[in-house]
């Protein structure tokens, strides 16, 4: 077809109001269901993270800033009797961004601050070496499963010789940003259940991975990465 | 030439990676695996099917000046909606191909074919050869992810059987050039005999 002014404005504008118009027509069927798939997802990646329980859960989030990042603790409890099941921290990696993008975690936390389970939210990391992380039983999980949080040193042992966490064979970077995000969670978890003197504890442990972590978006005063190289 | 030979010219003669060398960035971006390197290219193929459909039935009322931008508008919206529509209901493959999906659009085997095939035929041979350049995408795209995946983690599809033991080159961009070009001569001595 021949190209005057008036078609080509007159065509370009038709397609673009068409497209504009069903875009929106699809956005409209499907954005409910978009959210409810979302809300969903997130309200099972919550009681995945804790034992099962009988009964029906009741959700109390807690939102918080940890050195400006944004990280939910959810005390998750049985809606009968009230008993807390556990705490589901939605958490990432703050000052060690992973390989590719920052690692987003679920940790699941046992009222008594057990490492319950840890599930990865989202990752880009290299296929075969850093998303190895989203493997059950890898050597990352192995260092923090079941252990008491109080009681671990959140560095990879290569940084920490205290630290018995390995980092995944040759994904030292994505590693250390995996034990970052679970120690952030930790810290939530403490400022969530109220333990503050044990929360100002954890930017001064020896791996540094949440360094001094404060409830404020202030940028942390002093930076407590202790990386080897 | 015939209904089946517009589909598996795509496959064979027309091959978009192999012959037409089109899409090449996609084809390294996804394919560190076999799993990602199919969902790429069916993702492709139903977008380029309903595109070259669209861009067939209102090839003349589009001025030849803007009929490129006029293309990406129709890509683009497909490319949307099909991102919202998976969202919504098919949440499980949106989670898996959730980041390449955007990448459809720049995909220059769409707006390829949309330029050099729908643009000038009926709207059911387009719709052919959408389908038939979409399955040798696919195919394409699924052998160069099961051979990487194979040589770099040691797993296909998924499931593992030496995943320590292989080395990691394969899996990150500099094997997928070398597995793609050694693949394209493969491809081409067979295809030519």
């Amino acid at each position: 077809m021949k190209s005057t002014l008036k078609n080509m404005v007159l065509v370009l504008f038709t397609i673009t109001a068409v497209s504009a118009f069903l875009v929106g027509v699809v956005n409209n069927i499907t954005k409910d269901t978009i959210k409810k798939t979302n809300d969903d997802a997130k309200l099972l990646a919550l009681t995945e993270v804790l034992p099962a329980f009988e009964g029906e859960p009741l959700f109390e989030p807690d939102t918080m800033k940890i050195e400006g990042a944004q990280i939910v603790a959810t005390r998750v409890s049985n809606k009968a009797d009230g008993e807390t099941v556990g705490y589901a921290v939605e958490t990432h990696s703050l000052t060690k961004t992973g390989y590719a993008d920052k690692i987003y975690l679920m940790v699941g936390f046992l009222a008594d601050g057990t490492i319950n389970e840890i599930k990865v939210l989202s990752q880009k990391e290299t296929p075969g070496l850093g998303a190895n992380m989203v493997k059950p039983g890898n050597s990352l999980e192995k260092g923090l499963k079941g252990y008491k949080a109080s009681e671990v040193v959140f560095a990879v042992s290569k940084d920490d010789k205290r630290s018995g966490i390995d980092a995944l064979s040759g994904a030292t970077i994505s590693s250390r940003a995996y034990v970052d995000a679970v120690a952030a969670a930790y810290a939530a978890f403490l400022w969530t259940t109220g333990q503050r003197e044990q929360f100002e504890a954890v930017g001064d442990m020896p791996g540094g991975a949440v360094s001094g972590a404060t409830k404020t978006t202030e940028p942390a005063a002093q930076e407590g990465d202790v990386d080897n190289e | 030439m015939s209904k089946l030979q517009l589909i598996t010219k795509g496959i064979i003669k027309e091959n978009p990676t192999f012959v037409l060398i089109l899409g090449m960035c996609p084809t390294i971006g996804v394919t560190s695996s076999a799993i990602n390197g199919c969902g790429m290219g069916v993702a492709t193929m139903a977008v380029l099917i309903m595109s070259n459909i669209v861009i067939s039935l209102i090839k003349n009322f589009i001025p030849d000046k803007v009929r490129i931008p006029a293309f990406i508008v129709v890509i683009a919206s497909f490319v949307t909606m099909i991102e919202m529509l998976m969202q919504a209901y098919v949440p499980a493959l949106y989670e898996s191909l959730g980041v390449f999906i955007p990448l459809i659009v720049v995909n220059c085997i769409i707006l390829g074919r949309a330029e050099a095939f729908a643009s000038k035929n009926t709207p059911l041979d387009s719709a052919l050869d959408g389908i038939g350049i979409g399955l040798g995408f696919t195919a394409s795209l699924t052998v160069i992810g099961a051979v990487r995946e194979v040589l770099g983690s040691g797993s296909i599809f998924g499931i593992e059987f030496a995943s320590d033991v292989m080395p990691l080159l394969f899996i990150l961009a500099p094997g997928g050039f070398i597995v793609l070009g050694y693949l394209m001569v493969l491809f081409n001595k067979i295809a030519k005999r």
